[in-house]
């Protein structure tokens, strides 16, 4: 464990200690019931999820009022700490959401990422093999750039009409976008809904994530392309012969997908842009949320899609659901449950940081294949800022829980919307069901794999004093 | 247990962009390369008391198909144009808004109906008209290609002012392969917009990628966009939406025939009398 953390991790951890202990105990577990049953009724469908979090904010927040859990203070009464203050904590992330929703939205439609994917198609002259290196790869360019959902989806249309036509199998393919998405959602900022809450809440540096998320990127793509194709090696055969097949794939022609040369010249500009935006934000001194309702902006003037047409495509239901779900966290904050956890997890790593960090990173991998990885984030982002509170350095946190929310998705069936996409999509299309079974060995397989490095790389970037700007965070600890 | 309410956490409707991104790529699949035939046409007839609006077009579709003007104000119904057409071998006929209809009806029941030249009905604009073109797409047939032919000719005359937006349209046709792609429903109200757009892009390819590349190559814009309802209603709205006098062009067997009367020419009657701006069957 660095030395540099010791001193202020103890001294805070007892102060810490001594606060909690004045909260009194029956607020943590009302409030804490009212957190469990609301995500219990999301996961087992029992209510809309927007619904349910708004029921639960409601009764979070009047359980507190009640309980005495906000106090008034100089200019804000009870109430506006219960509600206002905590959504204002939060605001910046729904809106680089919205901000990001509108954008990707119209450069998704644009049609420049379908014209590049069957560019990517041709170069590979149909082979089976080289074929899925492309998909795989086109899944990870693309969901970069446009995050996991439109990014995934594309790429899943594209393999699974090219699969039909050179009578492939279409299970590699399929495999290698829902699980090279969860990679992708590492490459940058905004890559991913989860990423970008984590990103902000951290207030994570764009640039960082060169140096720490984009190689783990790299590294579990390989990982899930020389898995996939180890798996598969029976049915990644051409059909066809090679003539026929070079001469049946030189014949798409990508001009037939394009629907307005302009809007994707413009989306292309906007994108690049935007991307810039996020990039030196920190440098400008402004907000990410802001650059991305720039990009949203101008994406609604210059695309030439009607306004409305992009603006109903925001899902106001999630952010509906990302309002109710932060006040029933920020109400539960308060009480002092996620600070007693965050001792709870302390304790139980011996007060080590990186054997809390790896604690973190195995437990949120192994959660993130059963529940979805954004309430997961949300969860975690306060109890991060508690163990933060009690002294330990927050920064390799951040990254732990960005690298294994998005790749813990990969151990199941339904852990991430890239593969709810790829195996519906496959269903739908070709009737072709990949079962729990399959998917276990192939994805499971995948996640095994990917978590040993995972934890590895963590333990390596921890234990080296890697981590851009954690030694900074650490001296400056509480 | 989170499937049934994962997709709903990114924002975007899912199932509505998949189909859309399977039309898509089944379009770029299923093209197959065609050339765009040059439009040839050795002279513009001006018929009937052709007003300054319509003389000002006929002078203006001349220009840029490099063809002369010739006017025979006593051509004024469609048995005289025909007549004046034979004399002349004029390639398109131009006529007023005022006497379209007219002149529309009696081509469609006329005798020379399928070997009359292409024909203009001009209501309002001048020469501006042919800088925009609304181009209507049902199905990859000869009379639409002739239609493609005529919308790159006059668009590519037109240069960075030039724009086809081409508007596709289903048929009964795609409407069917839509239910095939739905589970074969027979309850068209659960076949989403998205399915019929799928079929009717995939049938389409090849149209769209000859009209992007001739564009490309000669520098004026396209935009294309499917439009689910009637196909009346939903060339008047790409009309609207276009904000600049626009020509829309028919390939005249555009639309399977029923009760003996040319569909292309029927639809042309209604966006002649709906006001639009100028309406040429080719």
């Amino acid at each position: 464990m660095p030395t540099y953390l010791l001193p202020p991790l103890f001294a805070a951890a007892e102060v810490a200690t001594a606060a909690a202990v004045e909260k009194p105990f029956l607020p943590m577990i009302v409030l804490g019931v009212i957190m469990t049953l609301t995500y219990v009724a999301i996961a087992f469908d029992w209510l809309h999820k927007s619904l349910a979090a708004m029921l639960g904010a409601i009764a979070a927040v009047s359980a507190a009022l009640v309980m005495g859990v906000f106090k008034n203070e100089a200019g804000h009464s009870a109430y506006d700490r219960a509600v206002h203050d905590i959504i204002g904590h939060d605001v910046g992330v729904i809106g680089v959401i919205v901000g990001t929703s509108v954008l990707v939205e119209v450069a998704g439609r644009s049609g420049l990422f379908h014209f590049l994917a069957v560019k990517i198609v041709k170069a590979t002259q149909g082979d089976a093999v080289k074929l899925l290196v492309a998909i795989a790869g086109a899944t990870m360019l693309f969901v970069t750039f446009l995050s996991i959902a439109p990014g995934s989806m594309i790429v899943a249309s594209l393999a699974l009409v090219v699969t039909h036509e050179l009578k492939l199998d279409a299970r590699p393919y399929m495999m290698a976008v829902g699980l090279c998405a969860n990679s992708a959602a590492l490459m940058t900022f905004a890559s991913g809904i989860c990423t970008i809450m984590l990103a902000t809440a951290g207030n994570l540096p764009y640039s960082h994530f060169f140096f720490i998320s984009t190689p783990m990127a790299f590294i579990s793509g390989a990982i899930a392309i020389a898995w996939i194709r180890w798996c598969y090696r029976g049915v990644l055969v051409n059909a066809t012969s090679e003539t026929d097949r070079i001469a049946q794939v030189n014949a798409f022609d990508e001009w037939a997908l394009v629907k307005d040369r302009r809007l994707f010249y413009r989306s292309a500009l906007i994108l690049g842009g935007t991307i810039l935006g996020f990039a030196s934000a920190q440098r400008l001194g402004i907000g990410t949320d802001f650059v991305a309702f720039c990009g949203g902006t101008a994406a609604l003037l210059f695309s030439g899609i009607h306004p409305d047409e992009a603006i109903k495509k925001v899902n106001w239901s999630l952010i509906l659901f990302f309002v109710g779900l932060f006040v029933i966290i920020g109400a539960v904050q308060e009480t002092g449950l996620l600070d007693w956890q965050a001792r709870q997890m302390l304790e139980l790593a011996g007060g080590d940081p990186i054997t809390t960090m790896l604690l973190i990173a195995a437990f949120v991998l192994a959660l993130s294949g059963v529940l979805d990885n954004i309430p997961v984030a949300a969860t975690l982002i306060p109890l991060v800022r508690s163990l933060e509170a009690q002294g330990l350095d927050a920064v390799p946190l951040w990254w732990t829980l960005v690298i294994t929310a998005n790749l813990g998705g990969n151990s199941t069936p339904i852990g991430s919307v890239s593969s709810v996409i790829a195996l519906n999509g496959l269903e739908k299309e070709r009737g072709v069901k990949v079962g729990w079974g399959e998917f276990l060995k192939v994805g499971g397989g995948v996640t095994i794999i990917q978590g040993v490095v995972v934890l590895a790389y963590l333990w390596m970037f921890a234990t080296f004093n890697l981590f851009p700007g954690a030694a900074t965070t650490a001296g400056g600890a509480p | 247990m989170k499937s049934g309410w994962h997709r709903d956490y990114e924002p975007f409707e899912l199932a509505e962009n998949m189909e859309e991104d399977l039309g898509l790529f089944e379009a770029a699949t299923h093209a197959h390369r065609m050339d765009i035939e040059p439009v040839r046409v050795r002279a513009v007839l001006a018929a009937t008391a052709a007003g300054a609006g319509c003389l000002d077009f006929a002078r203006a579709a001349a220009n840029r198909l490099s063809a002369e003007v010739l006017t025979d104000a006593a051509a004024t119904t469609a048995a005289d144009i025909l007549a004046s057409v034979a004399r002349s071998g004029a390639g398109l006929v131009v006529v007023p808004g005022a006497v379209g209809s007219e002149v529309l009806s009696g081509l469609v029941t006329g005798d020379g109906m399928h070997a009359s030249p292409a024909v203009a009905v001009v209501s309002r604009s001048g020469h501006t008209a042919l800088d925009a073109i609304v181009l209507p797409l049902f199905e990859d047939k000869p009379a639409a290609r002739t239609g493609l032919a005529w919308a790159c000719a006059l668009a590519a005359a037109a240069g960075p002012r030039g724009l086809v937006s081409a508007v596709e349209l289903s048929t009964p046709a795609t409407r069917q392969e839509a239910r095939r792609l739905a589970g074969n429903t027979s309850n068209p109200d659960e076949v989403r917009k998205a399915t019929v757009g799928r079929a009717v892009s995939a049938h389409l390819g090849s149209l769209v990628a000859a009209l992007q590349r001739h564009a490309l190559s000669k520098g004026y814009a396209v935009d294309v966009s499917f439009r689910p309802g009637w196909p009346r209603r939903e060339i008047l709205a790409a009309l609207s939406s276009l904000a600049r006098p626009a020509t829309v062009i028919l390939g005249r067997d555009g639309l399977p025939a029923t009760q003996g009367h040319g569909p292309a020419f029927r639809l042309a009657l209604e966006l002649v009398e709906e006001r639009a701006e100028a309406v040429l069957i080719v």
